[in-house]
């Protein structure tokens, strides 16, 4: 039996979801928003970590799930603990709520099962350079990177590479822009902080997503240097299903299952002249977009791979 | 040997370490650099098809290469608060998450030379969470010792004379809890009969009482340390009541004391190791 685990309005949660009850996959639901009804046991003993989930009264043993798909989110940005016209959120449901979700947290990094995916695994996405270290021990090329608070060292990069961008170095979501002497921005703000600068990699943008062994390449046509954005610039933007060369396929499954993911998000970019280069891979991918836009039955794959002991 | 030493002036491991080497080695032989060091440095950080290449130069003028370390001693604990105070709070908290991600990559690109790796969830060694360890520590060969965490303590009772075990639900010292009465979260485990706790290092396991370790015990130690890719990591274990097999409680990359017989046991392995 799977568990999903999050709010089931969302997304890729909601696809996953879908494709269980279409395939008749069991599964229990811990809907976040109703934390109050639920509670969590863990146990540590001889035989590993094992417990108890309760959803309501119905209590499911953790030996049960074959499963989990994790989509949860910070108990602070729950509806339900927000304040409400004057009066303040419920501090003892807020503090067991947390608690919880804590806990949560920690089933899913010490279950026996299949967890999709384990908390622990997700941590090299918090540096994109850190992660680019392992992108390149799997066999993928990367664009060449430059953190510097030093302007004559992002000149001299430049003048190198002939064309850059400049993004965050961690997680935090930035909007991918190019970067020249003439046009700037000014580079007085990088003394204060090391700022991530990369060399720019022309290209068509193929996203790929891997789930176990299985992957599904989708090609991204749009003009945009950040596709994510290019509505806003005033580009369209099309998902075309492709395949990859087998070596670049097998690179990402390998790079996937290296970092410890049974799901990944992996950008990559195809040049003018076939070389293939890796810009991220995203441990928790909004699936559901490209699948919405490019057809991929990646739910589907997901919710068996969740179904199976193996 | 040129030891670097990375952490805190105020860290008693970094400062004991460094006050053994430069007995030994002479006072050239141990360097010394801090967080707010780091912070405060030019940075050039290369990452491409030659693979990771880093110029730091400290506001001292001394620069990473003119250290030279054969060694790191990574003691980092990443504290933001003491980093960039003087800008303003939203940009305060971005460039505290960015600095941290530029750390994780240059220690990672740094190689064999640091003790400990870095992390994601630590920037000297892995920080794991209590079931994290428990799980890991079961697969290498260490027992867990019984524990009980629940978010109801309606559900899930706690037997007579347990004793509360609040590392395995952080959270449920919330006093917010308190309004809810009987049904709270809890945390519990029986009451040990014996304590002791390990270091292992690299290939070697010291009790810290000097007392000798089984060769079974040391060598799901060791499991353990390889299994989180630490060199340096300190094991506490714990007995049932009449069940002389010692459990696993919890570990440490980061110790934040090492004395009795580990004193002069990791300062040896540093310097064999460098």
């Amino acid at each position: 039996m799977i568990l999903f685990a999050g709010i089931p309005s969302e997304g890729p949660l909601q696809m996953a979801i879908e494709a269980a009850d279409r395939i008749g996959l069991p599964y229990v639901l811990f809907n976040q928003r109703h934390s109050a009804h639920v509670d969590l046991q863990l146990d540590a003993g001889d035989r590993g970590i094992a417990g108890a989930l309760w959803i309501g009264n119905a209590r499911h043993d953790l030996a049960d799930f074959t499963g989990v798909y994790a989509r949860t989110v910070e108990t602070e940005i729950l509806p339900e603990h927000q304040p409400r016209g004057r009066a303040a959120p419920d501090m003892a449901a807020f503090a067991r709520s947390r608690t919880l979700n804590e806990l949560f947290t920690d089933l899913l990094d010490a279950a026996d099962m299949r967890v999709v995916n384990r908390p622990s695994a997700m941590g090299s996405n918090l540096s994109k350079p850190y992660q680019a270290q392992m992108v390149q021990r799997a066999g993928l090329l990367t664009p060449e990177t430059l953190v510097s608070n030093q302007p004559e060292a992002v000149r001299r990069f430049h003048a190198e590479q002939g064309r850059i961008i400049y993004k965050s170095i961690s997680a935090v979501r930035s909007i991918v822009k190019a970067w020249c002497p003439s046009t700037g921005p000014d580079l007085t703000a990088i003394t204060k902080l090391p700022t991530q600068f990369q060399g720019f990699v022309p290209g068509v943008n193929i996203r790929v997503h891997v789930v176990g062994a299985t992957l599904f390449a989708t090609e991204i046509v749009s003009e945009a240097i950040d596709y994510r954005y290019g509505e806003r610039e005033g580009h369209d933007t099309r998902m075309v299903p492709v395949d990859l060369p087998p070596d670049i396929a097998d690179a990402c499954i390998r790079l996937t299952a290296d970092l410890g993911l049974w799901l990944s998000g992996i950008d990559l970019k195809r040049t003018p002249d076939g070389a293939w280069y890796c810009f991220e891979v995203n441990p928790s991918p909004a699936y559901s977009y490209f699948e919405e836009h490019g057809g991929q039955p990646i739910a589907e794959a997901l919710v068996r791979l969740l179904a199976r002991r193996d | 040997m040129r030891l670097l030493i990375l952490g805190s002036l105020f860290d008693s491991v970094a400062t004991t370490v460094a006050e053994q080497v430069r007995r030994r080695h002479g006072l050239s032989a141990v360097a010394h650099r801090t967080l707010e060091d780091l912070a405060a440095a030019r940075w050039s950080h290369r990452i491409g098809w030659a693979g990771v290449k880093t110029d730091l130069t400290f506001a001292d003028g001394s620069t990473f290469a003119g250290i030279a370390p054969t060694m790191i001693l990574n003691r980092l604990d990443y504290e933001p608060a003491l980093l960039f105070t003087r800008m303003r709070p939203i940009d305060r908290d971005y460039a505290r998450t960015e600095f941290f991600a530029l750390l994780l990559s240059w220690l990672s690109g740094l190689g064999r030379i640091v003790v400990n790796q870095v992390a994601p969830s630590g920037l000297s060694g892995p920080a794991l969470r209590p079931w994290q360890w428990i799980t890991i520590a079961r697969e290498a060969g260490l027992p867990a010792y019984p524990a009980t965490a629940s978010t109801s303590a309606r559900r899930t009772p706690a037997p007579a004379d347990v004793a509360p075990h609040a590392e395995l639900m952080p959270g449920a010292a919330a006093p917010a809890l308190g309004l809810l009465g009987y049904d709270r979260p809890l945390a519990y485990c029986p009451r040990p009969a014996g304590w002791r706790e390990l270091l292992v290092l690299e290939d070697r396991v010291i009790d810290r009482t000097g007392r000798p370790v089984d060769a079974a015990l040391a060598a799901a130690g060791i499991r353990l340390a390889r299994a989180v890719h630490a060199e340096i990591l300190t094991i506490e274990l714990a007995q049932l009541d009449s069940d002389p097999q010692w459990r696993f409680i919890g570990a440490n990359p980061r110790p934040a004391a090492i004395d009795g017989a580990w004193h002069d046991a990791l300062t040896t392995w540093l310097e064999q190791r460098a």
